[in-house]
């Protein structure tokens, strides 16, 4: 036994020793490359040396004295290697950055490949450390500060972290990054392994000078758009024969807070870029001449785009030939086209559902184009920019857009889990893009042309509760409560994400769409028995996991939940002649009221649920307001008045706010024993300029108040 | 932590059917037996069977201390292979609950039966008795080794103790600027790697790099503290996160390090952890602890001092008026103990420009019908004498008029509303902290109102709380007063029916309101 241990230590201690031995040498062989030579690259770079900090700036806990990217690429082919490199510094003027910055993150490989980082700490007195980055970790968990989150995140990038030494206010910490990656940049189906990347000016601490500069083989080309303020990119020359270059300078950006209702894509100053090879132009915008930024599309550029969301329906023949086959059995005796399209749409809804053939947007309605065009039915291509992302003046990237199919007069989105066929998607509502028409075969693209999609109403999206709330018992300590909801519009397909956690549901719904039949049951009866337990086990234990995820959610409306009693799905609204989605849960509440002698106040205003609250803070809006969608959410409480008592104070709950930017209005009266109160709070648009914000505030404002008013019960 | 050795290995197994069983096993290797702790007979789920089993080889010398034993049905089984020379002891506990994952739980060492290793000794191949934790004084030794093995440190810090002690004549003075500035300019950075979990890091490099772990800052506390000419050893100790003592010869005793000072005959206990507290004031979880203090070849034992709970005594005063619709009220709040250094922590990560509008948050409760004006003066940094934050606030929506009468709360504060647990709640409730909070409040009653009724009084007192809420009047002011004490402690699951009862009570009269009447 002991000499199993004695081998077993020798072998750890030998392998430790090996690791250590082999990060010892990476050491003295980065210090002997200089890694700290690093900072010569821009040893001429005056934008490092000599800054004027604004007085503003000052009382900010850092500031970025100079940030510079390059991006360096010599690409022969597609898959050849390309460097980026990051050197930034930043003065730490108090207290609170030194949590920020005395941990520096980094996404590099220091390691086993070529990826260098270069660390000084700068005193105010000029004294120089130079700190090697060798004793980085790699970050287990956690957040990665956005101050140090690289620009291609996409959650699956391997962060390394170490310990700046001797960071003290007052320092300046220069680092440089460099990362040598594969460019790989062959989009398949529009995926780019560079990137699109939406640079933002303002960060979170100030920042004097940031710069990006490209210096991209000629094979390489350079889409980017600059937007809301952010100066242009310039090209520059470079002495390199076969290369061209590109320069990006911005000055003076102040730090950013965080304001609710922002699209940042649509409102921030920002430059979006990618690199992106010749072959690329199959997939997305890229540039005729490749010494001139891409920073625009064109009519025609859109009409090859097209050619690939049909590709998409071409691509997947062999599943459409036999959801085709199996549809036109199906659908045999249907003749009518409405109709038609619509089980079509359910039939590709629940094939994209995860355990069929997941798609993306653009391959569900490709799809769902082929298949109406296999049934000779007439429906247009629709291309438009995420609304959240891009309007179509400053589109640059094909995966900015999102595509959609015009059918008569209405337009059909993709498919979500329990969406209905006409139910509009938040981000296509309003925008500007272009329609493909197509020749008289129907098989390739004439002409392209630009459409604006409808943008929708508050009363299209719209949430009903119907809430019967009783004291049980005369317990005055709970309240029950059954809350019976409605959801139309882009509510339900909001909430329609939440109800997919049901699998029952799903599978009901793919059951019926997808033409499955119960599955067989086999072996003898007690197998059979063993299975249908089991079964009704999984169900169970789905509910009860529903429920719990269910009260969470009521947790957030109200102060304290103690159960949810029962739930019942109502309507899925899957279809169009029943395109509301309803249900009713049964659910107990405490601290609803307080004793006031003999009397009770019942908080009935907060019954419908927790309301936004406007701080003083974010009473002054710096950016226009961008909701999801225009909506309307409409209440009616009606309250049992417990017996031997009388409901008084009911003028309290009275509450009208109506203006350009919404409505809050309320009104309580009293109905043999009960009392009913009824509530319309209405977002009336789904973007308003901030000059609106002072009108949104009071509806806001309003809503709140109501919830906390208060109604009397006296003997 | 910023980083340690721990690498967790994980299986995902293919349960797609309620129902479905698997078997499976690890095998886990510890090189040192130093470090092969303990081990729990509950985890996370049910559990119809549990055994452990240990066999011990007849030439290591290891006891089993039971911990927490009583209330379970834990059977245990010894037997004896003269041939393998190994000694088997099998535990075994059926039908036991899993934990829950609930707040305020305590820590699983306190309440839940586990057995802790005590390798004591082993017989070498000469058949010679090697020891390895008999007693408490084998682990000293062990951590003076290792203390010993500090690297040289490469910076001289005598010209950083003068500079730390210039100009300050007395040795309390001295002392105090040596922790201060510890507290103040070295961060909690942990690197626990391997021996780095026990070693601490040399002084002078965790002044170099202005980082540490508690090891690191004692060490650099007691080094700097020596080389100012003052007695200053390190100190092992174990934070009120484990219920273990210094009788138990364990690496698990300890998980954290302070530098104990000694002057005119008494130990003073300094933890560079600690932000913003003040010399010979001591965090809630290191109080009344057992430190384990270097002293040369030996070690002293010695208790920190167990702090009153008036220690961590919170205050408010306030005046209010009716004005309109709204309540006005003058406040003056006074914080103490862990109120003070929890709130001189949160606010000094908080850039200054920002600092303002987080004292309104935290004054208001974040409540926005509270609007705080007028704070008089903002103190964020005080180590020496309580905070006091005197401003003024506008309370809106409290009040309720209806017909001649208005109904109103004069008690803003929801007390340990947070301590009343689920029906459901499976394991016992630990309060970390003490807490002592006094109210004073006084209302005027408006010209033209009469006092119609008053909230009911309230005075209970159990083992480790009580509530006193007295409301008083004199026809022109309604007055509360209102103390609320509970001592830090373990609540058992079986007094929870008790607890919930008396914090609802607690809860229900926080909730009641005045009643004043137009004349």
């Amino acid at each position: 036994m002991k000499k199993i241990y004695i081998l077993y230590i020798l072998i750890s201690v030998s392998f430790f020793a090996f690791s250590q031995t082999r990060r010892e040498e990476r050491v003295k062989e980065i210090k002997k490359q200089g890694a700290f030579n690093l900072f010569d690259l821009d040893i001429d770079d005056l934008d490092f040396v000599y800054y004027q900090i604004p007085e503003n700036y000052k009382k900010e806990p850092a500031i970025i004295l100079c940030q510079s990217t390059k991006y360096i690429c010599e690409a022969t082919s597609e898959f050849s290697p390309y460097i980026s490199r990051m050197h930034r510094k930043v003065v730490i003027v108090e207290k609170a950055a030194l949590e920020d910055f005395s941990t520096l993150y980094f996404d590099l490989d220091l390691i086993k490949g070529k990826d260098k980082i270069a660390i000084k700490l700068i005193k105010p007195d000029g004294k120089q450390n130079v700190i090697t980055g060798m004793d980085a970790i790699k970050v287990e968990k956690g957040n990665i500060p956005s101050v140090y989150r690289s620009a291609f995140d996409g959650g699956n990038i391997e962060y390394y972290k170490m310990a700046i030494p001797n960071l003290e206010v007052g320092d300046t910490l220069e680092y440089f990054l460099e990362k040598n990656s594969l460019l790989s940049n062959v989009s398949l189906l529009g995926v780019s392994n560079f990137g699109k990347l939406y640079y933002y000016l303002n960060k979170r601490y100030p920042i004097i000078k940031q710069k990006i500069e490209f210096q991209l083989s000629k094979t390489l080309s350079l889409t980017c758009k600059s937007v809301f303020g952010a100066p242009e990119i310039k090209p520059i020359e470079l002495e390199r024969r076969g290369m061209h270059g590109f320069l990006f300078i911005d000055s003076f950006r102040a730090q950013i807070e965080d304001e609710r209702w922002l699209a940042e894509a649509r409102e921030l100053p920002h430059i979006k870029f990618s690199i992106l090879h010749y072959k690329d132009k199959v997939h997305n915008f890229v540039s005729d001449e490749v010494e001139i930024a891409k920073s625009s599309v064109t009519l025609s550029e859109m009409k090859d785009r097209f050619a690939n969301t049909i590709q998409y329906g071409k691509l997947n023949k062999y599943l459409i030939a036999t959801e085709l086959g199996l549809m036109k059995r199906n659908f045999r005796e249907i003749d009518n086209e409405d109709t038609l399209v619509e089980l079509i749409y359910n039939h590709i809804r629940s094939l994209s559902r995860g355990s069929f053939y997941p798609m993306n947007d653009e391959a569900f309605t490709g799809l769902f184009f082929e298949a109406l065009q296999k049934y000779d039915i007439k429906a247009d291509l629709i291309a438009v920019p995420n609304r959240f992302l891009s309007d179509s003046k400053n589109l640059v990237f094909s995966s900015e857009l999102i595509f959609c199919l015009k059918y008569k007069d209405k337009f059909i989105y993709p498919g979500q889990s329990n969406s209905n066929v006409f139910e509009k998607d938040k981000a296509f509502d309003g925008q500007t893009g272009f329609i493909a028409i197509m020749d008289k075969k129907g098989a390739k693209v004439d002409e392209v042309k630009e459409i604006i999609l409808p943008t929708s109403t508050y009363s299209e999206n719209f949430e009903t509760n119907y809430y019967d709330v009783r004291i049980p018992e005369n317990n005055f300590d709970h309240i029950k409560i059954i809350d019976t909801c409605y959801y139309g519009g882009m509510i339900k397909r909001n909430y329609n994400s939440f109800l997919t956690k049901l699998m029952e549901l799903n599978i009901k719904d793919d059951n019926k769409f997808l033409f499955m039949k119960d599955e067989k049951e086999y072996g003898n009866k007690l197998r059979i028995e063993e299975e249908k337990n089991k079964k009704k086990e999984t169900k169970k234990s789905e509910y009860e996991e529903f429920i719990t995820e269910l009260k969470e959610r009521y947790s957030n409306s109200y102060s304290k939940v103690i159960s949810i009693d029962t739930f019942i799905h109502l309507q899925t609204g899957t279809r169009p002649g029943k395109p509301i989605l309803s249900d009713k849960t049964e659910f107990t509440l405490a601290d609803m009221t307080k004793k006031v002698g003999d009397k009770y106040l019942v908080e009935l205003g907060k019954i419908i649920g927790l309301q936004a609250e406007v701080s003083k803070d974010e009473r002054v809006r710096l950016n226009n307001i961008w909701l999801d969608f225009p909506k309307e959410l409409n209440n009616t409480i009606r309250f049992k008045i417990p017996d031997g008592y009388i409901a008084e104070g009911l003028e309290n709950f009275n509450f009208n706010v109506d203006n350009e930017a919404g409505k809050f209005s309320s009104k309580a009266l009293l109905e043999n024993g009960y009392v009913i109160i009824t509530t319309q709070k209405i977002y009336k648009l789904g973007f308003m300029p901030k000059e609106q914000w002072p009108n949104l505030v009071n509806m806001l404002d309003a809503a709140f108040n109501f919830t906390q008013k208060k109604m009397i019960l006296r003997k | 932590m910023f980083d340690n050795d721990a690498r967790y290995k994980y299986l995902i197994l293919p349960l797609y059917s309620v129902g479905l069983r698997y078997l499976g096993g690890y095998t886990k290797k510890y090189s040192d037996v130093r470090y092969l702790t303990s081990s729990y007979f509950i985890s996370k789920f049910p559990c119809l069977t549990k055994e452990i089993e240990i066999e011990i080889p007849m030439d290591l010398d290891l006891e089993l201390r039971e911990f927490n034993f009583e209330g379970y049905n834990i059977e245990k089984k010894i037997s004896e292979n003269t041939k393998k020379q190994i000694r088997t002891i099998l535990y075994s506990i059926s039908k036991v609950n899993g934990v829950a994952s609930e707040i305020n739980t305590p820590n699983l060492s306190k309440v839940y039966p586990h057995i802790v290793f005590v390798a004591k000794s082993f017989k070498d191949r000469h058949e010679n008795k090697v020891q390895i934790f008999e007693n408490t004084k084998d682990i000293y030794n062990w951590y003076k080794l290792l203390v010993a093995k500090i690297k040289d440190n490469d910076l001289d810090l005598q010209t950083v103790a003068n500079s730390l002690t210039r100009g300050k004549t007395s040795d309390i003075e001295k002392i105090k600027s040596i922790y201060y500035w510890v507290q103040d300019n070295i961060k909690y950075i942990a690197f626990e790697r391997g021996i780095a979990g026990f070693q601490p890091e040399a002084a002078s490099l965790v002044y170099k790099n202005k980082f540490g772990d508690c090891k690191g800052m004692a060490n650099l506390l007691a080094t700097l503290l020596k080389l100012a000419g003052f007695d200053a050893r390190l100190t092992w100790i174990g934070t009120t996160d484990n219920n273990y003592n210094y009788s138990l010869p364990s690496i698990i005793v300890d998980n954290h390090m302070i530098c104990a000072l000694k002057l005119n005959g008494k130990y003073f206990f300094l933890d560079g952890t600690e932000k913003y507290i003040a010399f010979d004031d001591y965090a809630q979880r290191i109080q009344g602890r057992q430190a384990l203090i270097e002293d040369g070849d030996n070690f002293i034992i010695e208790s920190l001092p167990l702090l009153p709970i008036e220690r961590n005594k919170y205050t408010e005063n306030k005046i209010i008026t009716i004005e309109g619709n709204n309540l006005k009220a003058s406040v003056s709040e006074t914080f103490k103990g862990e109120n003070q250094t929890n709130f001189l922590r949160a606010i000094n990560d908080v850039p200054v420009n920002k600092q303002d509008k987080i004292l309104t948050k935290f004054l208001s409760k974040d409540n926005k019908n509270f609007e705080i004006v007028n704070i008089s003066e903002k103190i964020f940094e005080r180590r020496e004498s309580p905070i006091i934050f005197n401003y003024e606030v506008i309370i809106s929506n409290n009040l309720t008029k209806y017909d001649k009468e208005v109904y109103l709360s004069i008690d803003f504060a929801n007390d340990l509303e947070e301590l009343i647990t689920d029906e459901k709640r499976k394991n016992a409730i630990e309060v970390e902290e003490n807490i002592f909070r006094e109210y004073f409040t006084e209302l005027e009653i408006p010209e033209g109102y009469v006092l119609k009724q008053l909230p009911n009084n309230l005075d209970i007192s159990a083992d480790h709380y009580s509530f006193d809420v007295k409301y008083t009047t004199d026809g022109k002011k309604v007055r509360l007063n209102k103390k609320i004490l509970m001592k830090a402690h373990i609540q058992e699951y079986k007094n929870l029916t008790k607890w919930n009862l008396d914090l609802k009570r607690l809860k229900e009269t926080n909730n009641e309101q005045i009643i004043l009447q137009k004349l």
